[in-house]
């Protein structure tokens, strides 16, 4: 093979996602077919979108593997580094301050994720990079919650706050080019089929507080933290394989004691997640390594009639077109109001979203935001492919 | 401006400080100047943050660097007269 043909072969994104996974196994063969500024700017590319940047530069130092690389890359991961460590310095102390607001207020809460698990499982926080911190909270605290994040200066999101299809409200605050973002949940998935299959008080169980993040800071502990990210990906994003997800999984699992993976397969069975949980270390182990234990352990769980039928692993390989998404969340829904709420909220959201997302003032605009919708549904429906199809029979 | 050495100088509140491989990376966020420091840059801005004066910090610095004194004043000035330049340190009244 030519080696133009060859670098145009790994400036795929598909491949050059898996070059950046062979890296992060610590193979450093992958490093080979990278030359040239454009293969070299995919990677990057690509190791950022990933979010896996820091930490392969990370690795790549502690393996020995750092002066393989060019004085470009070097230097473009370095000033990544610089960067991020800077913004994670920034995002401590703004979410310190979040935190001690609600603790002082007597608002419990969890933070979920990334945010949490930069501090717990990453050998240095920066080495995770979030957008976003997730912070779980009971039902009840909602409206305090809101009330505090408004006092320190939050703005909500009101078009990303629907209540009757999403169980999380957005929250952010700018300074000068730094914008921060909360979302507070009161469930785990905005999906009716995983919303309720971890409740706040199961996660404070076992949860680990985060010193560095103050005195109320606490995080789920690494049994339910497993479980969450394997839902998460699933649930939220298509069966999505982002490195930096994979890589919580892989750090996560390595932590487990055997003890905790008893405990995390007993879960994944009670919950009806083990082909989500299976399916999750499945693609960890085959991008990043790692996860043997877990796979072990679930064994033959996979082939059992039981697991096949979980309704959860229908989510598996994404949920496809919006219909087939709207129809896996009915299913999931349990019972017919919530199955009609579910509805009703997607036709019909409420005014405030309304207002936001259509820039709609007063009544009149108001109702003509509520036709615009319901036509743009209509003819959504109507040409979708699913409808084309019925007609065509 | 010009830094006396009988001043003393602290970190503004909106500075941020970050450590990474013994190099600093210091970002005001009012301003959005970002700077980076080399290892004895890092260790300049570090004994003139902490110590009673300049002076004092220029004493120490000369103590554990083989140098000349009067290079060594001209950088530490140099550094400081930049960092508070560029909103990254402020003079201590």
């Amino acid at each position: 093979m030519l080696p133009a043909d060859r670098h145009a072969t790994i400036s795929a994104p598909e491949n050059m996602a898996a070059l950046v996974a062979s890296l992060l196994r610590g193979e450093p063969a992958a490093l080979e077919p990278l030359t040239g500024a454009e293969a070299e700017e995919s990677f990057l590319d690509t190791a950022a979108e990933h979010g896996v940047d820091c930490v392969l530069r990370h690795l790549l130092k502690q393996r020995g593997f750092w002066l393989m690389l060019s004085p470009t890359l070097k230097a473009a991961l370095d000033t990544r580094a610089r960067y991020e460590s800077l913004l994670e310095v920034a995002r401590r102390s703004e979410l310190k301050r979040v935190l001690d607001g609600l603790y002082e207020h007597d608002v419990k809460t969890l933070i979920l994720k990334g945010a949490g698990l930069a501090y717990t499982h990453y050998p240095t926080p920066y080495l995770r990079p979030c957008c976003d911190v997730d912070l779980f909270i009971r039902r009840d605290q909602l409206l305090s919650a809101s009330a505090r994040l408004e006092a320190l200066g939050y703005t909500r999101m009101s078009s990303m706050s629907r209540e009757a299809v999403h169980t999380q409200w957005m929250f952010e605050l700018r300074r000068g080019s730094l914008c921060y973002a909360v979302d507070l949940h009161w469930a785990i998935s905005n999906r009716p089929l995983f919303a309720r299959m971890l409740s706040f008080d199961e996660l404070a169980g076992g949860a680990v507080p985060v010193p560095l993040l103050g005195e109320g800071a606490a995080t789920p502990g690494a049994v339910y933290a497993l479980l969450f990210s394997c839902i998460h990906r699933v649930a939220h994003h298509n069966d999505s394989h982002l490195l930096i997800w994979l890589f919580d999984v892989k750090l996560l699992a390595e932590s487990l004691t055997s003890n905790e993976w008893e405990l995390f397969i007993d879960l994944a069975n009670t919950k009806r997640l083990v082909a989500v949980c299976r399916e999750t270390l499945a693609v960890t182990a085959a991008l990043l390594g790692g996860c043997e234990e877990g796979l072990q352990r679930f064994g033959n769980l996979v082939e059992n009639a039981d697991v096949v039928s979980e309704a959860s692993a229908a989510y598996l390989g994404g949920v496809g077109s919006r219909w087939r998404s709207l129809a896996l969340d009915l299913r999931g829904a349990a019972g017919a109001a919530a199955k009609l709420r579910l509805i009703t909220g997607h036709a019909f959201p409420d005014s405030e979203y309304m207002r936001q997302a259509y820039s709609a003032t007063g009544p009149l605009g108001l109702a003509g935001a509520y036709v615009r919708r319901a036509a743009t549904g209509a003819w959504r429906t109507l040409t979708s492919p699913v409808t084309r199809t019925w007609i065509a029979r | 401006m010009s830094v006396a050495f009988e001043d003393r100088v602290q970190v503004p509140a909106d500075v941020l400080l970050s450590e990474l491989d013994g190099e600093a990376v210091l970002l005001n966020l009012k301003t959005e100047t970002y700077f980076g420091l080399d290892e004895i840059g890092t260790r300049m801005w570090t004994l003139a943050t902490t110590a009673d004066s300049i002076q004092a910090a220029y004493e120490t610095l000369k103590n554990e660097y083989e140098v000349d004194p009067n290079q060594l004043r001209d950088d530490l000035a140099t550094l400081l007269d930049t960092l508070l330049e560029h909103g990254l340190l402020e003079v201590r009244r």
